[in-house]
């Protein structure tokens, strides 16, 4: 269905996920320009993730922080606000909150992902 | 790092059994008591801010543990707003408190020392080039320090083979196609099996060259020797097949120490393969 609608190949999503076993590897991460881009893309690549596993397009708030502050995207004092941006409300079927529930992608956050996925695979040619 | 998550845990557990002798003492049915509420608040808090991300990137803590003890956190979270029950507490806390020790301090403490030392890359392959100078190499880098071994390898081969289309766009392209067109006609000696001849006039026309035939015309351009191409071809792009096809062959920390050691000293930091 994402791939049909963002018409993504599988050849771009292997260009970007390893997945092994349970567990879903990005080789190919964003090189994001700030923290709230970074914060961003990790939500929508997380909700891949997700949906690789679980097959809901879902991302957590707590799955973003823990990814953000691994790869050094992390902004303590603004990863609340970040979620209430708009670009990010677009993204989401809900509010993400610190430590609330997880939240689907709106179809538009599915676009966004699409192209997401297909700007790394264009990176790792 | 292992050392310090490990006394972050070990402080942790404590404050938990704390917070719960605390909350066990009051007399009412529900908890008031702002210090109470503000410690179960700050609990959470290092929870999702100084716990949680290094258990579960860099330790690979079971993902189901993780998710779990993130949840019993969250009503912890939850919990801390004012006029909840003592008896919530109670059970939140020994939910989080139940084996703690089992499923995060021990394993922990049994990764010998693999994720402190093993995956510091730039520790280990001494003298490697400054990753911010390929984005590639950054990224092989990030891997093999989260452990993605495969994934390191076959970053650190785009690495090398980056490095090495650049020197020869540096060099030029007539000198590639030249050296390439002597090696074809050579009947006897080490390219006598080398039948192909490359017309390229672009980089991108570079890129469409099979790995191991770029690295064969280094050896005709003199800047490998025949050890070398060997070492390459025979070895380090056979982990990095190894490590990007499916296969059981394994890639374990000696072979990704191998891999860098040799990519590194061949083409990164190769006088031969100096840009400038």
């Amino acid at each position: 269905m994402f791939l049909r609608r963002t018409e993504v190949t599988e050849e771009e999503l292997n260009r970007i996920v390893l997945v092994e076993g349970d567990e879903v590897h990005f080789v190919q991460a964003p090189k994001s320009k700030n923290n709230a881009q970074g914060q961003l893309d990790w939500s929508l690549l997380l909700a891949l993730k997700n949906a690789i596993l679980r097959n809901v397009f879902e991302t957590d708030p707590e799955e973003v922080r823990s990814k953000c502050i691994d790869v050094g995207f992390y902004d303590k004092n603004n990863f609340a606000r970040n979620f209430k941006k708009e670009k990010f409300k677009n993204l989401f079927k809900g509010a993400l909150v610190p430590q609330g529930n997880a939240v689907a992608l709106s179809p538009n956050g599915q676009d966004a992902l699409g192209e997401l996925v297909r700007s790394l695979a264009g990176e790792a040619k | 790092m292992k050392s310090e998550v490990l006394e972050r845990l070990r402080t942790f557990e404590a404050d938990l059994r704390e917070l719960r002798k605390n909350v066990k003492a009051i007399t009412t049915k529900t908890v008031n008591v702002k210090a109470i509420r503000n410690q179960a608040e700050g609990l959470a808090n290092r929870w999702v801010e100084g716990l949680r991300s290094p258990l579960e990137h860099k330790f690979k803590i079971s993902v189901d543990t993780i998710n779990q003890t993130s949840e019993q956190v969250k009503r912890l979270h939850v919990l801390s707003r004012p006029s909840n029950l003592k008896a919530s507490y109670l059970t939140t806390l020994d939910d989080i408190l139940d084996g703690f020790k089992d499923k995060f301090i021990l394993p922990i403490q049994q990764t010998s020392m693999a994720v402190e030392s093993v995956f510091d890359l730039q520790k280990l392959v001494l003298g490697l080039p400054d990753p911010d100078e390929s984005e590639y190499l950054k990224e092989a880098i990030n891997c093999a320090n989260s452990n993605f071994k495969k994934a390191a390898v076959v970053m650190g081969w785009c690495a090398a083979v980056d490095r090495i289309q650049k020197k020869i766009q540096f060099v030029g392209f007539a000198k590639f196609n030249s050296v390439s067109s002597q090696m074809k006609q050579q009947t006897s000696g080490r390219h006598k099996h080398f039948t192909k001849e490359f017309k390229i006039a672009t980089l991108a026309d570079l890129q469409t060259v099979f790995d191991s035939d770029l690295i064969r015309v280094c050896e005709g351009m003199q800047l490998l020797d025949s050890n070398q191409v060997d070492r390459l071809i025979n070895v380090d792009f056979q982990y990095r097949n190894h490590s990007a096809h499916p296969g059981n062959a394994p890639i374990e920390d000696p072979h990704l120490v191998a891999f860098f050691t040799d990519i590194n000293s061949i083409i990164l930091t190769n006088p031969k393969f100096k840009l400038a």
